[in-house]
């Protein structure tokens, strides 16, 4: 006799039952006893509820009344013995040890990182794909307007110069196929934003004065140039919006659960996910540049010591988790070491 | 004036025979007076006699079994499950971590059922997650289409609600009978986007009356079997609470604020530490005091609105009492949150637990009669579940 409580679906009463399982497969019968009252129920009619850990089981009967299990070990020992399997079993049984459990630990981690480092890349630039590359040039869209209004000044190099500039950045910008020819110059006093070079996704490459001053030879510019335009042609910032848009929904969806106060400590990996997507990038357009060089006959070196001597202009060259560039020295690791390796094609 | 010993004092009310008593002249009339005194002490014991019959009310304090090593094992296999299937077996994770929270609660000896199914709720968390992206997607674009979707879902929210709440309570049972939401959306309008508007344009000032409607909407259209809850909260008390919560956030900023970013600024003149450690360890200052802050807050704000709505909450014939203490809130949120960092969130179980026991097991519930009395509904149909994941994923506060 296992013992339950019986509902009867039609009042809030609870009345103590007994249940004892008959026959076997598609022939068992559950029979219920309840102060008085008799019933049988085959028990391929009855809704056998899903259990959890060491909570009660709920029965639903055909008549719209159910039954609590309350000794669960007698009832689960029953079904055994009748040859019926619950659904959860599986499930169940990876539940109830401590080595699956180490084990998931392990599978959610390495998973997860997997996933965020070459699943959500891969996805994302699949799916970029089929965005309309006009779409890109929507993503900050009013962003030299600001910066026109707050930090920048008209160029103050002269005419000539910046002619030759155009001259340069369109030679760069011609290799990069059929999108290249709407890519454009503009030159900028940078004003607070110093010694600098910037994309943006509507196809404008913005240099500054400062940054022009402290390159040493054209062929460092050219370097810059191709730096940019590498981010241009992989549609970094297409593909950075959907990955970041993508980690942080699997944040949300996955550790979503962890709710009020302590949701602050789901953002820090989504925060530190981002930073590495953008150093991502930057190392890609850093190669795209360096085969530009090397087609062409520019040495890297010349990207490499122009990043130097930004490094030693800025005075700092913290690199880490956080940042959204890789640490300015590694680049420049990377491009000797690719130069003494020599172009791969 | 009437002859002593003639006025009939049985026919007299109670309150007109306490009035005469105090009127009587005692030395003119006294056997007046001395029936009037037999007859109030009749009527005294008569009380008394009705008070004892009376079943005095019985108190059920929810239980809550849950188990935190138990709960560890189910959470962590149902996460890997998740990740590995890619995020779609997380609608299955949902419904086999509510099942363990649902049935790992009892009243008066009977356990909660949980029935949501899980095909459905993957289906609203496809939904969710793609207004989610596109969400994303325009906040990274521009301000206008941020603008926009911020629109889209404020103008969504009642309805959402509305929806939540019924797929919430619809697939929820005690004892085998189903709780209900009976849907309103134009109360739901009026409610949020009415008294919510009315919160913000009145810079706040009525915001502790909207709190105060919204919860009295959510609880009243409530419903367990054919029996709807009762809900009255008063006003006065969310404006006391919002009070006190600007007084306790302005304390809080002078003495916690105030004095670390002084003795920062200090500490950073007198060992003249490089700028980069100074940033983290400001930056790391800073999160602590801000997380400190908030828990207090929440924990203050939620124990007292919590109480005052429980506290005014009627089901049928019974009433709850509930007895959520600010300081206990405020340190399980701390504590969770310290632990969750330090652990890298394996403490995430045993915290869901510990603030789910506590919440469950300071409301009590006062019986007047019997529980066994509630009767059926007629049976309401489950909606889609894309209103209760799309108000999870944007975080919509839906007030519990």
């Amino acid at each position: 006799m296992i013992a339950a409580k019986l509902y009867d679906g039609r009042t809030s009463a609870s009345r103590e039952a007994q249940l004892l399982m008959e026959g076997r497969g598609s022939f068992a019968r559950l029979r219920i006893l309840a102060a008085g009252t008799e019933a049988s129920v085959p028990v391929g009619d009855i809704g056998l509820g899903e259990r959890v850990g060491e909570t009660n089981r709920l029965l639903h009967l055909p008549d719209g009344g159910s039954l609590e299990v309350l000794d669960n070990a007698a009832f689960d020992a029953a079904l055994a013995a009748a040859e019926l399997q619950t659904r959860e079993a599986p499930l169940r049984l990876l539940e109830s040890r401590w080595t699956y459990a180490l084990l998931a630990v392990f599978a959610t981690v390495v998973g997860s990182a997997l996933f965020v480092r070459y699943g959500i890349p891969a996805l994302a630039t699949h799916a970029v794909r089929y965005i309309p590359q006009s779409v890109d040039s929507y993503i900050g869209a009013d962003s030299l307007t600001v910066l026109d209004r707050s930090v920048f000044q008209p160029s103050k190099l002269p005419p000539e110069r910046q002619a030759e500039l155009r001259r340069l950045f369109a030679e760069v910008a011609a290799d990069a196929g059929g999108e290249g020819s709407r890519y454009r110059l503009e030159l900028r006093a940078g004003g607070s934003v110093g010694a600098n070079a910037f994309a943006l996704p509507s196809g404008i490459v913005v240099l500054t004065d400062q940054l022009e001053q402290l390159a040493r030879s054209d062929d460092e510019l050219r370097g810059v140039f191709a730096h940019e335009v590498g981010h241009l042609v992989n549609r970094h910032a297409m593909r950075l919006l959907v990955q970041t848009s993508a980690s942080a929904l699997l944040v949300v969806g996955v550790f979503g659960d962890v709710s009020g106060v302590s949701s602050l400590a789901a953002t820090a990996p989504t925060v530190l996910l981002n930073a590495a997507y953008s150093r991502d990038a930057e190392r890609e357009a850093d190669a795209f540049a360096f085969r530009w060089m090397s087609r062409h006959g520019v040495k890297p070196d010349h990207l490499a010591d122009l990043l130097e001597r930004l490094a030693a202009a800025h005075g700092d060259t913290a690199g880490g988790y956080l940042a959204s560039h890789p640490d300015l020295r590694e680049r420049m690791q990377a491009l000797r070491r690719q130069q003494q390796v020599g172009p791969q094609r | 004036m009437g002859t002593d010993g003639e006025i009939d004092y049985r026919r007299y009310s109670r309150a007109a025979l306490e009035d005469a008593l105090q009127r009587i002249d005692r030395a003119r009339y006294p056997l007046n007076y001395q029936r009037l005194v037999a007859e109030l002490e009749r009527r005294r014991s008569e009380e008394a006699a009705a008070a004892a019959s009376v079943p005095a009310a019985t108190r059920y304090r929810p239980e809550f079994n849950a188990r935190g090593e138990e709960y560890f094992r189910i959470w962590i296999v149902n996460l890997a499950l998740t990740i590995v299937t890619l995020g779609i077996y997380s609608a299955w994770a949902k419904v086999r971590k509510l099942r363990y929270f649902y049935s790992s609660t009892t009243l008066a000896g009977s356990a909660f059922g949980y029935h949501g199914d899980p095909v459905r709720i993957l289906r609203g968390r496809i939904i969710a997650a793609a207004l989610a992206a596109a969400y994303f997607g325009a906040s990274r674009i521009s301000p206008i289409g941020t603008l926009v979707m911020l629109a889209v879902i404020g103008l969504a929210w009642p309805w959402l609600l509305v929806k939540s709440r019924m797929f919430t309570m619809r697939v929820t049972s005690w004892r085998g009978l189903r709780f209900d939401f009976a849907p309103d959306y134009a109360g739901a309008y009026r409610v949020i986007l009415g008294w919510g508007a009315l919160g913000i344009v009145s810079l706040g000032l009525l915001m502790p009356r909207f709190l105060c409607e919204r919860y009295r909407f959510v609880i009243t259209r409530g419903r367990y079997g054919s029996t709807p809850f009762e809900c009255n909260p008063s006003v006065g008390r969310f404006y006391k609470t919002m009070f006190a919560t600007i007084g306790l956030g302005l304390a809080m900023a002078v003495v916690l604020f105030m004095p670390m970013s002084l003795l920062l600024v200090a500490v950073a003149k007198a060992a003249s530490v490089s700028p980069a450690v100074m940033q983290v360890v400001s930056t790391a200052t800073v999160g602590v005091l801000y997380a400190v802050m908030l828990s207090t807050i929440h924990g203050y704000t939620q124990s007292r609105n919590l109480n005052e709505v429980f506290g005014k909450t009627e089901l049928g014939p019974h009433r709850f009492v509930s007895s959520l203490g600010a300081t206990d809130l405020a340190g399980i949120y701390l504590g969770n949150l310290f632990l969750i960092v330090v652990t890298l969130g394996l403490y995430t179980p045993w915290a869901q637990i510990r603030l789910a026991r506590y919440r469950l097991e300071c409301i009590e519930l006062e019986v007047h009669g019997s529980l066994d009395a509630f009767a059926a509904a007629a049976a309401a149909p489950v909606p889609a579940a894309a209103g209760e994941e799309i108000g999870s994923f944007f975080d919509l506060d839906f007030g519990f």
